[in-house]
């Protein structure tokens, strides 16, 4: 249990190898450290998770403290890892596809002359992070790795920092998590507040014992963490954007592992939102609006990167939904099959991005097909799976949360609906991306006169290498059968593994969906078909009538454009609050300037004028000391004649 | 033995003419002059007092006063000589490189 701590010291030590020691190791080294050091942690997470499933399943919660860590009068924050099946599900997760992702990077960045040393220090630094997050066995803890992910997250987002757009957005997603970190931090002095602790196990205990007022105020200051670093609806403008980042950033940190933290943070703190109904109800609600709106959206967008930028939104919606309706290991699961599938996703994107030399716009691509074969598989399969196509993983999980949504108590019909209309919306942006990128007449041009001889290939297209195809097959292996963990009905592997976790504190248990039966069969059916019609529409559409979808977006053009500028919702952030705080800024540095300025300056005019005048006592001529020095002892006499009387 | 009044005006009388002869003259060396002068006058001052009111500690402090002005007189003549090596010149009006 206790070489746990490894897992985060490995990229602890990639993080400082190559951020302390690198400027002298070769431009290969950086990213074959990094991976190592990623592929250690990944290892020592099996034989974690092999210590805790020896243990007996009501054992299955450990909390391995490792030192005091703030000891104060009245207040104890411990440095420990809370150990049960979540945090350990997440870190294989977290180190398993961190590492295929830093495996992909290395090819990805190859090319790369500078700034790999800091892609791949910064990216080791996001899985410290994140393990923390994970591992945190008190809420102070988790902050920590919840504001450490946030930098590691900007900072890589303005990898390309010369590229104002890279920069630009690299500051709105930290706003915005800063927003959302406040949100947080208010949260967890409530707790404090309110429980005398931030320890998960005393508060977890002792959750009853509050007002359901308080423990309602508590989770919905957590909440707002978890919106803004899940990309929900109102604090989500940040997540498109921040796909200026390189795309294995993207696949790791803006779809698998960071902004599921959101997520994670939820089921974590389960025992405090059951005991809030009306919390419950706005996560529902939330994530059941943001995953339609994210599909609505996904649907016009011209660049890859942001279509899935959006579906990962989506995605992260259904998430929350099946959190919000009490299904927290419906949650769980497809944030697993999500990580699997969403960054096999962005790893054949960026492929294919890598291929033509760095075009992202869905209209500059087309037939890549048989030009880079293993991206269209790749992404085919990630597409079927999201697409809830069976047997592709994201079918069972994606399933779980409809059925949840209409049958749980704190489902209804409205939720569920909703869910099902967004699977199949899901499955035609996702395809009318893959046929927009791989069918149909090639409309590229390849920039780049070099790379033919180098790569061999008569196309002039930069074809991945083994690091990079690796990773696809694994991915894609991972995206087929990584639902098969949870058939209803036949295999329960999944909730079995998780049980020990929603069983603790003994007090009271999350309600468990047994989902199964004929209605949940008829639902899955349901589902699968309106992804096949929505992959059916999107086939001819794009590629049987190319001109009929012009027709429609022309035909809809309001609608089209409100779609394509994301419902203005940045426009009217940027009204609201951009705007007016810089107008403010301004005016406030318009007065400061003056203000303090003058007095600065002023304090340093006076002086100086002050010198000018005084010096011309300085003649340099003895006479004149001689005089001045007789003048003054005559007015001290004076004085001490006229006042000693 | 003649007035006290008599010794201070005679002591203020030498201390003006010092004064003067300080701030009136370029030469150096009437300067000092006039500045032993000045402390002659005090010294009387305090010897007069000393001897009025049958005190040691007046004449005492014009003993210090004399061994001072020793003292002053070897520094000062010091730096005269080695301003008129540099310069040629005795002249106080010439050396005015302190000016502000």
């Amino acid at each position: 249990m206790g070489l746990v701590w490894l897992c985060l010291l490995f990229p602890l030590a990639g993080f400082a190898i190559n951020a302390l020691l690198g400027r002298s190791l070769p431009r290969r080294a950086h990213g074959i450290i990094a991976t190592v050091a990623m592929l250690a942690a990944f290892a020592v997470a099996w034989i974690v998770l092999a210590d805790l499933l020896s243990l007996p399943h009501e054992e299955q919660h450990r909390n391995l403290i490792l030192y005091n860590w703030v000891p104060a009068d009245g207040f104890n924050a411990t440095f420990g890892a809370w150990l049960d099946p979540l945090s350990v599900l997440l870190l294989l997760i977290v180190t398993g596809v961190g590492f295929v992702i830093h495996l992909f990077a290395i090819g990805y960045m190859a090319e790369e002359e500078e700034g790999q040393r800091r892609f791949f220090a910064y990216l080791n630094l996001f899985v410290v992070a994140m393990l923390v997050l994970i591992l945190a066995n008190n809420f102070m803890l988790l902050l920590v790795g919840w504001g450490g992910v946030g930098f590691a997250s900007f900072a890589l987002i303005s990898h390309y920092f010369f590229r104002e757009e890279a920069a630009d957005a690299a500051v709105k997603a930290f706003v915005i998590n800063t927003l959302g970190d406040v949100g947080m931090m208010l949260g967890i002095f409530l707790i404090w507040v309110t429980y005398g602790a931030v320890d998960y196990e005393t508060v977890f205990r002792n959750a009853g014992n509050a007002q359901t007022g308080t423990i309602t105020a508590i989770t919905l200051l957590l909440l707002v963490g978890a919106l803004a670093k899940s990309g929900q609806v109102p604090l989500h403008t940040w997540l498109p954007d921040a796909m200026a980042g390189p795309t294995p950033v993207s696949a790791l940190i803006h779809a698998a592992t960071m902004v599921t933290a959101g997520v994670y943070l939820l089921v974590r703190a389960w025992p405090l939102y059951e005991l809030a109904p009306a919390t419950l109800t706005t996560i529902a609600w939330l994530g059941a609006f943001t995953a339609l709106f994210g599909a609505l959206i996904g649907l016009v967008q011209t660049n890859i990167k942001r279509v899935l930028a959006f579906s990962t939104m989506s995605q992260l919606g259904y998430m929350f939904l099946a959190a919000g309706v009490g299904a927290y290991s419906a949650a769980i699961f497809h944030l697993l099959t999500h990580a699997f599938f969403k960054a096999l996703l962005f790893l054949a994107a960026g492929v294919v991005i890598h291929a033509i030399g760095g075009e992202e716009d869905l209209r500059r691509m087309g037939g890549l097909r048989d030009k880079v074969r293993i991206a269209w598989v790749a992404y085919g399969i990630g597409g079927l799976a999201i697409a809830g196509i069976p047997p592709f993983s994201g079918f069972f999980s994606k399933d779980e949360i409809i059925y949840s949504a209409f049958t749980s108590t704190r489902g209804n019909v409205v939720l569920g609906l909703i869910a099902l209309l967004t699977g199949g919306i899901t499955a035609f942006y996702v395809f009318r991306s893959f046929f927009l990128t791989f069918y149909r007449t090639p409309r590229y041009g390849i920039g780049h006169g070099g790379t033919e001889a180098e790569h061999g290939h008569g196309d002039g297209l930069h074809q991945p290498g083994l690091e990079m195809r690796i990773p696809l097959i694994v991915l894609s292996v991972l995206a087929i059968v990584g639902g098969w963990v949870l058939i209803p009905d036949a295999v329960h592997l999944f909730e079995d593994y998780l049980e020990p976790v929603f069983a603790y504190p003994a007090a009271f248990n999350a309600p468990v969906h047994a989902a199964g039966g004929a209605t949940y069969w008829m639902i899955a059916i349901g589902a699968a078909l309106l992804g096949a019609v929505g992959i059916g529409a999107a086939y001819y559409l794009y590629v049987l009538r190319p001109a009929l979808a012009a027709d429609l977006a022309g035909r809809f053009a309001g609608i089209h454009r409100t779609l394509f500028n994301r419902f203005y919702v940045d426009q009217l952030y940027d009204t609201i609050f951009v705007r007016p705080t810089r107008a403010f800024g301004r005016a406030f540095s318009g007065v400061f300037e003056r203000g303090l300025n003058g007095l600065v300056n002023g304090a340093g005019y006076l002086v100086r004028e002050a010198s000018v005048t005084m010096r011309e006592v300085q003649t340099g001529y003895v006479r004149n000391y001689a005089l001045l020095i007789l003048g003054g002892t005559v007015l001290l006499i004076a004085y001490v004649l006229f006042t000693a009387v | 033995m003649a007035p006290l009044s008599y010794y201070f005006i005679l002591s203020a009388v030498l201390f003006t003419i010092g004064t003067i002869g300080v701030l009136i003259r370029k030469n150096p060396l009437i300067m000092f002059m006039s500045i032993e002068l000045m402390l002659n006058a005090a010294n009387l001052s305090f010897a007069s007092f000393a001897r009025a009111r049958n005190l040691l500690s007046g004449q005492v402090i014009a003993f210090f006063v004399i061994a001072v002005a020793a003292a002053e007189v070897v520094v000062g003549l010091a730096i005269i000589v080695s301003i008129f090596r540099s310069r040629q010149s005795v002249d106080v009006d010439d050396v005015s490189m302190l000016k502000g």
